[in-house]
């Protein structure tokens, strides 16, 4: 669990990390080919690859990862090789091992590593909550301290004038006006029941209609809700240091792309002053709430007013060339973003499942070597051996009968004299109410089967389970362990275990 | 309810559902303030409405998509308060220093104060 949630996260914040490089080059690159809009929108792309752990399957990171497994493997392989130059005789043995060998490995894997990631993901878990929950404490005091100071603007030609600018951008929403002489700078407050801020109603009616048209353009745009997203992300990835770059290139392109909007509602070079006049004017107010300090320091506030007043300046209609260009660039990083991918939950099945089908693969190799060795066939001796301890210990006929077409004719004559004398001898049936016998009959019966395969020792495995499925007695099989292959006792020894609870025997103790 | 100040348009507003025939709907309202010469915009009158709702003199109940505006006050409580707020600011509560200003500024006509001593005589 810790382990998928680590490597889900960082692998989002390295696909991530990469896609914001990318961005952050592309955007400088194009500088004046594209618009504020669209280096503003197409950090979209970043965000969406460090929040979605969606991806086709095929992808870099599911590549990089099986990778960096095949490389963790070839210490398992070392084991394999071995193998390779073993005699016959030892095959068996080896392969015995391999499994084992893979297990403990990955077992290590998981224990050295698995305590230390349970650290670090739940270390990772409270540094984000932490984040989150002095984000939201930050912004809530803020809100609170704006709405304390604030009184509404009771002038009829303000809301006049502000509903002019709601209905020009289509808002349908009526925004309240309020003002606040606290604050440094206009503001849109509130996620529910959003308002205009001011920190000073004495404007020019042109400064005023264009300092609300800005703020309801964010309005419109949602600007917050991006904004609260790109949070949330800074919050999970909290120790990618590419991701604050990617914050404060997105709160500047915010202020940038909103002015690019409100001029491109301008009309003359005149009316693009008079906003940049305002702007200016809006900046130069001063606040007692440092509440603009948290996000810029003065010098970068300076460097952004400085840039933002020069785009508005110079201000272009995007000729075709850049509108295709920024088509195409939003294909190329789209497209990057999605395959680049991520470690997706998927992907650490696949790997698990690969270590299983390698498993599967070597215990049939194994059952395969099992088969061949000339020893593994049980004698008719042995099998007069198992079926008198046998019947000496349960009246089941149909356990005995396994092993009576492989038993010598002198071992079969055994069997009658053997349950007359066996524990159970002179038991009835509950069911008839008759004694229970064994007849010449049934073992004439059992005896007509010609087997044309030999008993081998795969066959007293699923003997000796099912019995031990049915009935979880030891005493019953105890006698077959000899002649049992060590995967049969192991799964035998795994059944006694999970009647009797757990690790109450061990496999090994019977090799 | 008695310190909640109210703007000069919100008061018109007030004054136009007294008038009417409360409950009134938006489009109501208006008629109303248009033909007073008022043709405010439609967020204008949202944002006046809301306002008026959170100071506590107004009420809407959603009928489907639309408003139904009902005052929380009535226009003779309304003068009331604001009378008594008036005369404790202006002339220190001092009821009768409001009368005789009334009276030498000849703002009172003769019928008003007849009728203004018939009501008190009458208590």
């Amino acid at each position: 669990m810790a382990w998928t949630i680590l490597s889900l996260v960082l692998s989002l914040s390295l696909t991530g990390g990469l896609m914001i490089i990318l961005i952050f080059f592309v955007n400088l690159v194009f500088l004046k080919k594209t618009s504020c809009r669209w280096r503003y929108y197409i950090w979209i792309v970043a965000i969406a690859r460090l929040l979605l752990p969606f991806a086709p399957e095929k992808n870099l990171i599911t590549n990089l990862g099986a990778h960096v497994y095949s490389m963790l493997q070839s210490t398992s392989n070392t084991n394999n090789s071995v193998f390779q130059k073993t005699k016959d005789t030892d095959i068996v043995t080896v392969f015995e091992n391999i499994p084992e060998k893979l297990e403990v490995i990955h077992k290590n894997n998981i224990l050295v590593l698995g305590n230390a990631k349970g650290y670090l993901c739940l270390f990772w878990l409270m540094m984000a909550l932490l984040f989150f929950i002095y984000k939201v404490t930050i912004y809530r005091s803020f809100a609170k301290f704006v709405q304390a100071g604030s009184i509404p603007v009771d002038d009829i030609s303000r809301i006049e004038t502000l509903s002019t600018a709601e209905s020009k951008l289509g808002i349908n929403k009526a925004i309240d006006l309020w003002v606040n002489p606290l604050i440094s700078s206009p503001m849109l407050i509130g996620f529910f029941h959003p308002r205009i801020v001011l920190p000073d109603i004495n404007l020019s009616e042109q400064a005023f209609y264009y300092t609300v048209l800005h703020e309801l353009v964010h309005y419109k745009r949602k600007d917050m809700f991006y904004k609260w997203i790109v949070q949330v992300v800074v919050c999970i990835h909290w120790f990618n240091p590419l991701v604050y770059i990617a914050n404060r290139s997105i709160s500047h392109l915010c202020e940038l792309s909103c002015d690019e909007y409100v001029v491109s509602l301008l009309n003359s070079k005149e009316q693009c002053k008079e906003y940049a006049s305002t702007i200016l004017n809006a900046m130069a107010h001063p606040g007692s709430y440092k509440e603009r300090s948290s996000t810029l320091t003065l010098g970068e506030n300076k460097k952004l007013l400085k840039e933002r007043l020069k785009s508005i300046m110079n201000n272009k209609k995007n000729t075709t060339f850049n509108k295709a260009l920024m088509v195409i660039l939003t294909g190329i990083i789209t497209f990057t973003g999605i395959f680049t991918g991520s470690y997706t939950v998927g992907a650490s099945n696949n790997a698990n499942s690969e270590l299983q089908s390698q498993t599967e693969t070597l215990l049939r190799q194994r059952k395969i070597a099992v088969n061949k060795s000339k020893d593994d066939t049980i004698s008719a001796s042995e099998a007069d051996k198992m079926a008198l301890a046998l019947i000496d210990k349960s009246w089941m006929w149909e356990w005995v009968e396994f092993y009576v077409p492989y038993m010598s004719e002198k071992g079969a004559k055994k069997l009658i004299p053997a349950s007359q004398s066996a524990e159970w001898a002179g038991s009835v049936d509950m069911t008839t109410g008759k004694e229970i016998k064994l007849t010449k009959k049934q073992i004439n019966k059992a005896r007509k089967h010609k087997p044309s395969e030999p008993l081998t020792c795969g066959d007293i495995d699923d003997h000796a389970l099912m019995i031990m499925q049915s009935t979880g007695n030891w005493e019953y099989i105890s006698f077959m362990l000899p002649y049992m292959t060590h995967k049969g006792i192991r799964a035998v020894v795994r059944c006694y275990n999970s009647k009797h609870g757990e690790n109450e025997k061990n496999a090994a103790d019977y090799f | 309810m008695e310190n909640k100040k109210i703007s000069d348009a919100e008061l018109e507003i007030m004054k136009i559902i007294w008038d009417g025939s409360p409950p009134m709907l938006f489009a109501q309202i208006t008629d109303a303030l248009a033909k007073s010469g008022k043709n405010w915009q439609k967020n204008t009158l949202i944002t006046l409405l809301s306002r008026l709702m959170e100071k506590g003199y107004l009420k809407a109940n959603k009928h489907g998509r639309k408003n139904e505006y009902i005052p929380l006050i009535t226009e003779q409580e309304f003068q009331s308060v604001q009378t008594r707020n008036f005369v404790d600011r202006i002339y220190k509560g001092d009821v009768s220093g409001l009368v005789t200003q009334l009276v030498n500024s000849e703002m009172l006509t003769e019928s008003e104060y007849a009728e203004l001593k018939k009501i008190l005589e009458m208590k």
